[in-house]
């Protein structure tokens, strides 16, 4: 294959961001003009009713704000805010623009969305205030595949205690219109299916989840529900699962299901607008359950993570949860996010340049053969107040059997792309500024897929491309950190994603004893890090981040990422220096996982990660948060000190916070009041 | 000889394979003791009971007692035949009851008749009455229902060990639900034997007489998991199968009486759950489509009420599927069908084209077989607890 680089030519147009439309599923790329894409928006002093006006006026039947946001919401112009719209791509094109007359500030693709799931006519019905006992949190959950007809989750035979549960990936019930993507299943609603598929006592789950919209299989709409062991399930049985014969009234539950062909792009890019419709619409939900007119409080699970951001509270997903936690100053919102899982994953690098430091650092890539799904590396500058930023290095790409980039500097306009024998563009270097409140600039590596079904899609090659990085303005005490995005395939997806990692032979894997060394050897000059691996999505200041550790060892978990985050430009310290706390996600070295719901009632599987650490704090803090005074994370600060779990004294605080905290799951036993 | 022929359900990959999958089996009963006791069949051993002959067999006796002659047509003589022989008197009296029509206009229509004798001991007379009538979808189903193919495509991984371990009849699954054991329910396995034949005989004719293309023949890219028999594709024999096991059981389990058995159906609906998983499993394999398991168990449900009726004279169902009214996008749900807690069929079953549906119960006009009332006898006095009162 003969490569080549050129300087591509951007022109006037500066993007905000490089929407490229095109996403995991190749099709995407011939997706027509006409469909309608999820995407989520940054607003600027504008109200969202400002905005349709204005867009109105230009693309009248070319955006639908979806019927989760009310008049009130519509009609607030906050400073900022993040909304979910969906949008075609002449309207988005628009809104792209720097210094666009919408008050848009950001755009995120999220995916095309059929027509046939979307309902325009959908409107916000009456949401009236549900009075609830003393003693109710309302638990709320968003993932993947949640099995809400298992028997943790029913107050007995054919009730639920499910209140709330938006399925987004399915055509709207019109009939209902209170949806504007997929349906939204109440208690009522979900008792009715309970009652009508029971026979001779037992559930009927396949009609369930298929008369409730969760699987359909014809529709090539693969849902985790599905399989005998989902992601969501499992999670919320943790968080919020009580046997039925207790029928738990205090932990009503609210949850949304996200799209799967959101959850299965990894990277989380894709995530940002179903994400921010969810908590949309949880938000609202969660308005309505009063005590004594007062709102009860509520504790939210969210076992996602990526890789990559800028890792500084500034990320989108970070402003998003804070923007939920704030979203009702009259309600206690506490959240639980999980530290990740990417330890070992050799997907993070820290580039420093001090005096006595060679004149370059080089990462080495090992970029998978049959990976069917673009590969990126993020090089995150340091934060700056100025503008335009300093020029602080400059990076240079070489391709395995391919020549060496030119320079892209760390400035407004550099870009590198790399064509194969035929010109097309199989890589692409950038350089972009992500605005305040993250300012800082960013060089993207974007690589092609390594392999594709179609046979004239154009393939970048696998093998181990160097990515070199040469100080310029960067100063002794400032680094640049560099991140790979997650790409890997989530089981039971099919995308065909393969996670590429940093290869450098400096990086000791394995100790002295054969095993993975679980963190960087002191003084370690390599730059490929275990240190940083945290996840991109955990770096807000409320959310509580909780790491794994494993029971029988007192370990850690291996695979459990870790801080430290960057510096965090609003604040003179990082808001956090890594996770809170660790707490069980496997029972020893050999028995990975914990038990929890499996997919149909009765049945109980095993999953592992900090995914599941987190939901056992979120069950915990429930019953704690109607009487703690201050934060949540004071909370969990106290409760490791509290209930101690006796890990190595040497263990970072970067890995595990304030400690590992023993929490027990008794789905018999009744929640605390 | 193995120990058991009871046929090759499902075009070869053998229910009976069930048997030998299913371990005990091969030490079944007296087999094991007559492999003890006996020499094997061989030159060896006929050449030593020839020469014990000659050296015992003395002069001819000739006031030897006469012998009574047997007893012709009475099932005493059952117990006394061995398992072979059994089987194949049980098929004859099952197979030679059934006929086939077949119509071929859009799409072919099989027929399955029953017979109903008439008195006359000499000669043969008999009136047919429908039993089963089965009626191919048009291709535009089977083309609709390729999505299903390929969504359910995506579950293989989960399934693949149950996908594998049911490519013959999947008794040892019904294990896990009623207590069948070849020690413990010995004729309830000769029971099942017979029908899975029965119904093997009935299936493979239907399937051939519809000629349906299985999915490998419509899309390139469902790359099934399993090779795909080459007998048609509807309907689906492992669904017909399944059902008639499933509703056996159960229907064992209500008349042996057992209070567990009775009441919520309990039992019944959890033998309906497996045999379902079983049907869909082999679209989650690749090979068949949901319709084909919807008129599996429209015909699994109806031989299985036959067969009962053969054995007891009890009521009998006439059932009808109408493959051109299946909507093409309806997946398999057997609760259109079936309701477990009362075993019966639901007289009609709708869906977005219409009827797809039928069935009919009828009274038994002609008397239970005495061969196999012999061995329902057996089989559900297995399923019957002791009397407390009866000890000693």
């Amino acid at each position: 294959m003969v490569l080549k680089w050129t300087a591509s030519d951007t022109g006037d147009h500066i993007p905000i961001d490089a929407l490229t439309y095109k996403r995991l599923a190749s099709d995407y790329a011939s997706v027509l003009d006409m469909a309608w894409w999820s995407a989520m928006i940054e607003l600027e002093h504008t109200s969202i009713a400002d905005l349709e006006t204005r867009i109105e006026r230009h693309f009248p039947n070319d955006l639908i704000i979806p019927a989760a946001y009310d008049e009130a919401d519509r009609s607030d112009p906050k400073d900022r805010q993040f909304v979910a719209i969906f949008a075609r791509r002449s309207v988005l094109a628009e809104m792209n623009h720097t210094g666009n007359e919408f008050g848009v500030k950001n755009v995120h693709l999220g995916m095309v969305t059929s027509h046939d799931w979307l309902n325009r006519e959908a409107r916000n019905g009456d949401m009236p205030d549900i009075e609830v006992p003393p003693g109710t949190v309302v638990m709320a959950m968003i993932d993947d595949g949640l099995a809400i007809a298992h028997e943790l989750f029913r107050a007995s035979r054919d009730t639920t205690r499910v209140e709330f549960c938006a399925v987004l990936p399915t055509p709207p019930d019109t009939a209902r219109g209170d949806a504007t993507q997929g349906r939204i299943l109440r208690k009522a609603e979900i008792d009715t299916y309970l009652k009508n598929l029971t026979f001779s006592d037992l559930l009927d789950e396949e009609q369930f989840y298929s008369q409730t919209g969760q699987t359909d299989l014809a529709a090539g709409t693969f849902s985790p529900v599905s399989l005998r062991r989902s992601h969501g399930t499992h999670i919320m049985g943790i968080a919020a699962g009580f046997a039925p014969e207790i029928a738990e009234a205090a932990r009503p539950i609210i949850c949304t299901v996200l799209p799967p062909r959101v959850v299965e792009d990894t990277s989380g890019i894709s995530l940002l607008p179903a994400l921010s419709l969810s908590l949309q619409l949880l938000s609202k939900q969660a308005s309505r359950y009063k005590c004594a007119g007062q709102p009860v409080p509520l504790v939210l699970n969210f076992s996602f993570g990526n890789f990559s951001g800028p890792h500084d509270g500034t990320s989108e997903v970070a402003r998003l949860l804070e923007q939920f936690i704030a979203d009702n100053p009259a309600q206690k919102r506490w959240m639980t996010l999980p530290a990740g899982n990417g330890n070992l994953a050799r997907s993070h690098g820290v580039l420093q340049f001090p005096e006595s430091c060679p004149e370059e650092i080089t990462l080495d890539l090992r970029v998978l053969p049959d990976d069917n799904t673009a590969s990126h590396v993020e090089l995150w500058m340091p934060y700056s107040e100025h503008s335009p930023p300093p020029d602080y290095v400059s990076v240079t790409v070489t391709p395995p059997f391919g020549p060496e980039s030119a320079t892209v500097d760390a400035r407004e306009g550099q870009i590198q792309a790399l064509h194969d024998g035929e010109g097309r563009v199989v890589a692409t270097v950038l350089y972009t500024f992500e605005p305040p409140p993250t300012a800082r600039g960013l060089i993207t590596l974007a690589i092609d897929p390594t392999a594709s079904l179609k046979a004239d899609a154009p393939l970048a090659p696998s093998g181990r491309w160097k990515i070199t990085t040469r100080p310029k303005a960067i100063s002794a005490d400032q680094q640049v950190e560099v991140w790979i995005r997650r790409d890997e395939t989530l089981p039971g997806y099919r995308p065909g994603g393969r996670q590429s990692f940093f290869d450098n032979g400096c990086y000791q894997r394995f100790g002295p004893l054969g095993r993975p060394l679980t963190v960087d050897p002191p003084d370690d000059p390599c730059p490929v890090r275990r240190a940083g691996t945290y996840s991109g999505f955990a770096g807000g200041a409320s959310p509580m981040v909780i790491a794994a550790y494993t029971d029988k060892s007192h370990q850690l978990s291996e695979y459990s990422a870790a801080g430290p985050l960057t510096h965090t430009p609003m604040t003179p310290m990082p808001y956090r220096n890594g996770p809170d706390a660790s707490a069980k996600a496997d029972e020893s070295r050999v028995l990975w996982g914990v038990l929890s719901a499996g997919s149909r009632s009765g049945s109980y599987v095993r999953l592992d990660g900090t995914s599941v650490a987190c939901p056992r704090v979120a069950r915990q803090a429930s019953d704690e948060i109607a009487h703690w005074p201050l934060t949540a994370r004071e909370w969990l600060s106290h409760a490791v000190s509290e209930h101690p779990f006796k890990l190595p004294p040497d263990t970072a605080e970067s890995r595990t916070g304030a400690g590992g905290i023993v929490i027990p799951l008794d789905w018999q036993k009744n929640a605390a009041k | 000889m193995t120990a058991e022929s009871f046929g090759s359900p499902q075009g070869g990959q053998g229910a009976y394979g069930a048997y030998g999958a299913y371990g005990a089996y091969g030490a079944y009963g007296a087999y094991g003791a007559y492999g003890a006791y006996g020499l094997p069949e061989s030159p060896v051993s006929a050449e030593a009971f020839i020469t014990t002959r000659d050296g015992i067999v003395g002069a001819p006796l000739d006031n030897i007692p006469p012998a009574r002659p047997g007893v012709p047509e009475d099932v005493r003589n059952l117990k006394r035949l061995s398992r072979e022989v059994r089987a194949a008197i049980f098929s004859f009296e099952l197979d030679a009851q059934i006929e086939l029509t077949v119509d071929v206009e859009e799409t072919a229509t099989a027929t399955l008749w029953r017979r109903q004798h008439k008195e006359d001991k000499h000669r043969p007379r008999c009136d047919y009455h429908k039993l089963a009538v089965l009626t191919a979808p048009r291709m535009d189903v089977f083309q609709a229902q390729l999505a299903y193919v390929t969504g359910y495509a995506d579950i293989r991984q989960d399934r693949a060990a149950e996908i594998l371990s049911q490519l013959a009849a999947p008794v040892p699954f019904y294990q896990t639900i009623s207590f069948i054991d070849p020690q413990r329910t010995p004729y309830t396995i000769e029971l099942l034997a017979t029908a899975l034949r029965f119904t093997n005989f009935c299936e493979q004719r239907v399937k051939y007489a519809l000629a349906a293309k299985r999915p490998i023949e419509l899309s390139p890219q469902v790359q099934p998991m399993i090779p795909t028999p080459t007998h048609g594709s509807l309907p689906s024999g492992h669904a017909t199968e399944a059902f008639v096991m499933a509703r056996l059981i159960w229907k064992l389990m209500r008349q042996g009486g057992a209070p567990q058995y009775q009441g919520a159906g309990h039992w019944g609906e959890m033998l309906m759950r497996l045999a379902s998983r079983i049907a869909v499993n082999r679209t989650v394999a690749g090979v068949h489509f949901p319709v084909d398991s919807s008129a599996g168990a429209v015909l699994g449900l109806t031989l299985a009420d036959f067969i009962t009726e053969r054995c007891t004279g009890q009521d009998w169902t006439s059932a009808k599927f109408d493959g051109h009214h299946y909507s093409p996008s309806a997946d398999f749900d057997w609760h259109q069908l079936y309701q477990a807690d009362d075993d019966t069929q639901y007289p009609k079953t709708e869906g977005s084209e219409g009827i797809w549906a039928k069935a009919r119960s009828h009274e038994s006009q002609c008397g239970k077989s005495p061969v196999l009332a012999w061995l329902w006898e057996k089989a559900l006095a297995e399923w019957t607890d002791f009397d407390p009162c009866a000890q000693n």
